[in-house]
């Protein structure tokens, strides 16, 4: 009885396996929506528009560095 | 048959020039070329004998006969016709032609002298031109002076002067005088050969603007009489004019000085005028002197000696060790150098200038003088800076210790690069001291004095466009304590806004190459300021950030952490712009730092606007169009010295400008600025002749770099 039970599970599971619990696929069009936008954003850059310093202008003085030597620290 | 029968032929005959016309008829007779001469000359007219040209045996006679033939004609005119012929004269010898032409009279010379091609076949040059000029009579040699356009051609300029010298009447040298474009010294040279009266009278009228060196030449020509009486009656105009009698006398020739000196007692002038005239007597003539009968303060000064040098030409050469009172009064010839006193001459010299205050004080650049008053501020300054230092010091920390003193004590010449910087007080030691501004070789040889007072081996290097110092077999740390010996550069010059203002020295014992990076500008242009391979290739020393901390801490500049003062400022300052106030209130709050934590901001301006430059102004919320820091003069001072001044063109408030006075900087509305001061025509020129707020702002072009340009090769300017 036993032996003949295992069979015929045997066999239930066989085919069961073609019809055991399927994950749901994920809806390929959305998955392939969500690489494309990523993809998108991937490119594109943040425009930061800075507004260029202007400096202030001295005389150039070759006998102490005016206007040529720039560093100032501390 | 001889010459006498050809004489007897002519004798007879009607048609004499017939005879010599027929070659078959000369030929029978025996005679020879100075025979014929003479019957040439005894029977033939001018014309005739000028007609002998055009017959073909005349033609083929030697050229030293048809001269000879030529000079038997009396009309010089023909004469000159004939010698200018080439067909008569082209195989003539040049110096038979030029003795021939010698021998003409006015009128033939001045037709030759016109004839250029003529002159040129016979090479007559300038030389030639100048000596039949000379030999014409005053009514032609004015003549062809006053053919300016024939005379500049034909003759050198010294070749005209000299021909208007020898005219005789002063009247006709005052006319070529007036035709010609001589220089003051040439017109000068020519008035020398007038009558003292005449030149007396030029003198005080001095119609032709001579400059004092001029006068007084044409006063040195005159006779020692009037020269005499000229002194005695014109003190007042000399006075007025600056002239001192000493410099006339001293240019004249030995024989005119021995007559002064033998004539003194006539010399009517102050004893200290008459003992610089004897100074200042040529060698040759002082030493000839009898001053067995003279006063004890001419003997003195006769034997002075004075200086030949080109360079101390005329300077009495003192002796400190002498009795210095025989100087007194003769300051304007006493010139010391004081760099290259001994220590122990030092108090002769301090007693000298007591006695001669006028003196000059000269240093080893030798380009201008310090007066006394400088030298003495000067020294005094050195002395409490040499005081201050610590004898137990390294000699690196002594060498920091001067620069930063000198820092403090010195700014760069403000006027540098105008049209009023003055080249040789800029450079004068002491008076560099005692200003307190001067340029760089000025400033290199300051330190470099100081620093030989404490030992320290320091050389004045120059790159051909900047000087300063290469301080040698100096010993100085490292970062991990060892001590290393060798050359190293101090730029005293480029640390003085870092002394003034209290940064970090970034010139302070560098090596060749790290000082060389400092040449770099910004937009990667190499200013070459300390550029000298042959020089500097031995110095190597390059001294560590930290170690240079220590050492400027050891001497109480840095903090004990070993950071500079300027860091204060910095803080303050940032602070200040971190508040983002209007633009306006912004500038004015950094100009209130800026006052109160260097009050002398308006003397060292060089130091001033790099601070600004690099510090005040340079922040994130302070936005400007444009921004100028440089100096313009006010327009009623006859010196105009020079003042600071910032212009800013601000996005909203527009063009402001600020004036620096004394304590603070001033604004100024556009129109008020401008009827006060003005710019430097130097400064202007740099900028097409305009006034920097008269140069349109440059404007900046916002790229956006997400956008292909379509260009494969990026060229300058553009974003990446």
């Amino acid at each position: 009885m036993d032996f003949l039970e295992n069979v015929v599970q045997f066999f239930k599971r066989i085919f069961k396996k073609q019809s055991s619990i399927k994950m749901l696929d994920a809806p390929i069009e959305i998955i392939k929506e969500d690489k494309k936008d990523n993809f998108i954003n991937s490119l594109k850059v943040n425009i930061v528009k800075k507004h260029k310093k202007n400096k202030v202008e001295t005389p150039i003085c070759f006998g102490d560095g005016l206007g040529i030597q720039t560093k100032i620290s501390y | 048959m001889n010459a006498l029968d050809l004489k007897n032929l002519l004798e007879d005959a009607e048609d004499k020039f017939a005879i010599f016309s027929d070659r078959n008829t000369l030929i029978k007779y025996n005679c020879n070329f100075a025979e014929l001469l003479s019957l040439i000359s005894d029977f033939l007219t001018d014309e005739q004998k000028k007609a002998l040209f055009d017959l073909e045996h005349f033609k083929r006679f030697p050229p030293s006969i048809r001269a000879a033939i030529i000079q038997t004609i009396n009309n010089h005119e023909y004469r000159a016709e004939l010698i200018e012929n080439p067909d008569v004269a082209s195989d003539f010898n040049e110096y038979n032609v030029i003795k021939m032409v010698e021998s003409l009279d006015d009128n033939a010379k001045i037709r030759i002298l016109y004839n250029q091609e003529f002159r040129k076949k016979y090479n007559m040059g300038k030389n030639k031109v100048r000596q039949l000029i000379a030999s014409l009579s005053e009514v032609n040699k004015q003549e062809v002076l006053r053919d300016t356009e024939f005379s500049q051609e034909n003759l050198e300029n010294w070749q005209i002067r000299e021909i208007i010298k020898e005219l005789k009447e002063e009247k006709d040298k005052l006319e070529m005088l007036e035709l010609y474009d001589f220089k003051d010294w040439q017109i000068e040279e020519i008035l020398e050969t007038f009558t003292d009266e005449s030149k007396i009278a030029i003198v005080l009228e001095n119609k032709y603007g001579f400059k004092n060196a001029d006068l007084i030449s044409l006063i040195s020509s005159f006779s020692i009489d009037s020269l005499l009486v000229f002194l005695k009656d014109n003190q007042e105009y000399l006075e007025k004019k600056g002239i001192k009698p000493h410099k006339i006398t001293r240019r004249l020739n030995k024989e005119k000085q021995e007559e002064l000196v033998s004539r003194f007692e006539e010399v009517d002038l102050e004893l200290n005028e008459k003992r610089k005239i004897l100074v200042t007597l040529r060698d040759e003539v002082k030493t000839s002197i009898d001053t067995s009968c003279m006063p004890t303060e001419y003997i003195s000064a006769i034997k002075m000696q004075t200086s030949t040098d080109m360079r101390s030409y005329g300077n009495i050469i003192v002796d400190l060790n002498g009795d210095l009172e025989m100087y007194s009064g003769l300051d304007e010839f006493v010139f010391i150098n004081a760099m290259e006193l001994l220590e122990e001459d030092k108090p002769k010299l301090l007693k000298l200038c007591e006695i001669c205050s006028e003196m000059s004080i000269e240093d080893n650049l030798g380009l201008a003088s310090s007066t006394v008053e400088e030298y003495r501020s000067g020294e005094d300054w050195i002395k409490s800076v040499l005081e201050g230092i610590n004898p137990e010091w390294s000699s690196i920390q002594k060498v920091a210790f001067i620069d930063y003193s000198i820092g403090k004590k010195v700014s760069y010449t403000p006027d540098f690069d105008t049209e009023v910087f003055d080249v040789g007080g800029a450079r004068a030691l002491w008076k560099i001291l005692h200003s307190g501004y001067g340029v760089c070789n000025g400033i290199a040889q300051v330190e470099k004095y100081i620093l030989d007072k404490v030992g320290i081996e320091v050389e004045i290097v120059s790159s051909g466009s900047h000087s300063f110092l290469k301080l040698k077999n100096i010993q100085i740390p490292t970062e991990n304590g060892d001590i290393i010996q060798g050359d190293t550069i101090l730029d005293p010059t480029w640390n003085l806004t870092a002394h003034r203002y209290g940064c970090k020295p970034e010139n302070f014992c560098r090596s060749y190459e790290e000082i060389r990076k400092h040449d770099i500008r910004d937009d990667g242009a190499d200013v070459r300021c300390h550029k000298n391979d042959e020089a500097l290739a031995s110095a190597t020393l390059d001294l560590d950030e930290q170690s240079l901390r220590r050492i400027f801490t050891s001497i109480g500049v840095a903090g004990k952490e070993g950071n500079f003062p300027i860091g204060d400022l910095m803080d303050k300052s940032m602070m200040i712009d971190a508040e983002n106030f209007p633009e306006e209130e912004s500038i004015k709050r950094q100009f209130s730092l800026l006052a109160e934590y260097c009050p002398e901001f308006a003397t060292c301006q060089n130091s001033t606007m790099s601070i600004l430059q690099g510090v005040l102004l340079n922040h994130e919320n302070l936005n400007f169009n444009k921004c100028v820091v440089n100096r313009v003069y006010a327009r009623e001072d006859e010196d105009k010295r020079p003042r600071m001044y910032v212009y800013v063109d601000f996005p909203n408030a527009g063009k402001k400008f600020y004036i620096a006075e004394k304590e603070a900087f001033v604004e100024l509305s556009q129109m008020e600025f401008e009827a006060k001061f003005e710019c430097y025509e130097m400064d202007m020129e740099k900028q097409d002749g305009r006034r920097p707020w008269e140069v349109p702002n440059r404007t900046q072009k916002v790229e956006d770099l997400t956008r292909s340009s379509g260009k494969i090769i990026a060229e300058e300017g553009d974003g990446r």
